[in-house]
């Protein structure tokens, strides 16, 4: 199928040419520089004349290897695997920990701003990759929320400007914002200054949830936010078994387990309180199950050594 | 230290294998290599788009296959690729050793009661 062409001006673009180049977005910039133009040409090569609307299976092919070549340009960096994924998970803990500080302003009615600009600053610094930054933000919020435990509750209660922030009263519940610390201090004692910046999107995770609180009223907490985290849970784990097929890399499985065990950790810690209810025992099943299969997975393919790719 | 897994060249995908079987006659750009799939394969593979240029993407960083030259046609890009040695020794190698996986099962096979010899 060949493309019409006006004087002066080339090839002029029909509609499926502009669909075909909206969907070829989804491959990083490095991989369009290479190969976009050619694509283009062989799609509409291989379209029958007069199609407007990109045929499904081509657009399934270019959806899936769109996102494998963002899955292996991910591994390119000179990052070792192990920093990368410790990386990736340590940002995931922040993440989710900024969601339930943005849960607690909504339900609670109240807050400590202290506290909520230390969390968002945290997230900041470990998205960017900035460790220096991120190192006192970590500590400083493992202590903050440990206090009730190191301090008593009462000797803590009135801790100017953090009297509202978290804080938890089991030492099994503090061991994300521990492992969160700790590591933290392992990225930047190797001085992993060459650490990638992370998307922005990911700040799409507490952005929602505080809209979905604020304005919808659905209640991280509650029934249908809760199938709603399982479901992203459970969708991000099956696709990190994907990229892990894909990359033949584990740092995606170091990622997940890093959030997924203290979790279960907690779980089997009260195990006789978790079955009694089949719900809460599948959700943490399920969950164990992905993150099994993925470092099954990560075990089986080529482990990427040498320059971390 | 690295596992068993990695020492172990991985097998040849059948992507890739088309895609150098195609290019051993000359080069082509990529609705060309899809079309000479299709016509090897008897349309048993049928290359989409993006598996193809995934697929040229890693080729070209294995040193398997190289840009020949570049075209425009009709205001259109194409890109011809072309096979290198190495991408020449690959497949020949997986054509062997398909041929002798290939020969344990013929070897071994006798007429069944009822069914015509192969």
């Amino acid at each position: 199928m060949s493309a019409e062409v006006t004087a002066g001006h080339g090839p002029r673009r029909s509609p499926l040419e502009r669909r075909y180049e909206a969907l070829l977005r989804i491959y990083p910039a490095a991989f369009r520089d290479r190969h976009g133009a050619d694509i283009i040409g062989t799609l509409m090569e291989t379209s029958t004349p007069g199609r407007r609307v990109p045929s499904p299976r081509e657009t399934a092919s270019l959806i899936r290897e769109g996102l494998a070549a963002r899955a292996r340009q991910a591994t390119e960096s000179p990052v070792r695997w192990w920093a990368d994924g410790l990386h990736l998970g340590v940002l995931i803990l922040a993440v989710v920990h900024l969601v339930h500080v943005g849960a607690d302003i909504v339900l609670q009615g109240r807050s400590s701003w202290p506290w909520v600009a230390v969390s968002m600053a945290l997230t900041l610094a470990l998205l960017r990759g900035r460790l220096w930054a991120a190192l006192p933000l970590a500590l400083g919020s493992a202590f903050v929320v440990s206090r009730a435990m190191l301090f008593g509750y009462a000797a803590s209660a009135d801790w100017p400007l953090l009297s509202n922030a978290t804080v938890y009263h089991s030492w099994i519940s503090l061991t994300p914002y521990w492992l969160m610390a700790a590591g933290v201090v392992v990225l930047a004692a190797r001085r992993s200054r060459e650490l990638q910046p992370r998307s922005w999107w990911w700040l799409a995770l507490p952005v929602a949830t505080f809209a979905g609180d604020a304005l919808l009223g659905v209640d991280l907490y509650s029934e249908l936010g809760s199938l709603g985290r399982a479901g992203l849970e459970g969708g991000l784990l099956l696709a990190g078994i994907w990229v892990t097929t894909v990359t033949r890399s584990p740092r995606w499985a170091l990622a997940a387990a890093i959030y997924v065990l203290p979790g279960e950790l907690s779980t089997i810690a009260d195990l006789p309180q978790t079955l009694k209810s089949p719900m809460v025992t599948a959700y943490w099943a399920v969950l164990a199950v992905l993150l099994l299969a993925m470092a099954w997975i990560a075990s089986r393919v080529r482990t990427d050594t040498g320059s971390g790719a | 230290m690295v596992p068993a897994m990695a020492k172990r060249s991985p097998l040849m995908s059948e992507a890739t294998y088309h895609i150098l079987a195609a290019l051993l006659e000359g080069p082509l750009h990529g609705y060309g290599i899809i079309k000479r799939t299709q016509e090897l394969s008897g349309g048993r593979v049928r290359l989409a788009v993006g598996t193809l240029y995934g697929a040229l993407d890693r080729m070209t960083g294995d040193g398997l296959i190289a840009v020949d030259r570049e075209e425009t046609v009709d205001g259109r890009q194409r890109r011809y690729f072309r096979i290198t040695d190495e991408g020449h020794r690959a497949v020949s190698q997986e054509a062997a050793r398909m041929a002798r996986a290939a020969e344990i099962v013929r070897g071994r096979m006798v007429a069944r009661p009822g069914t015509a010899p192969a």
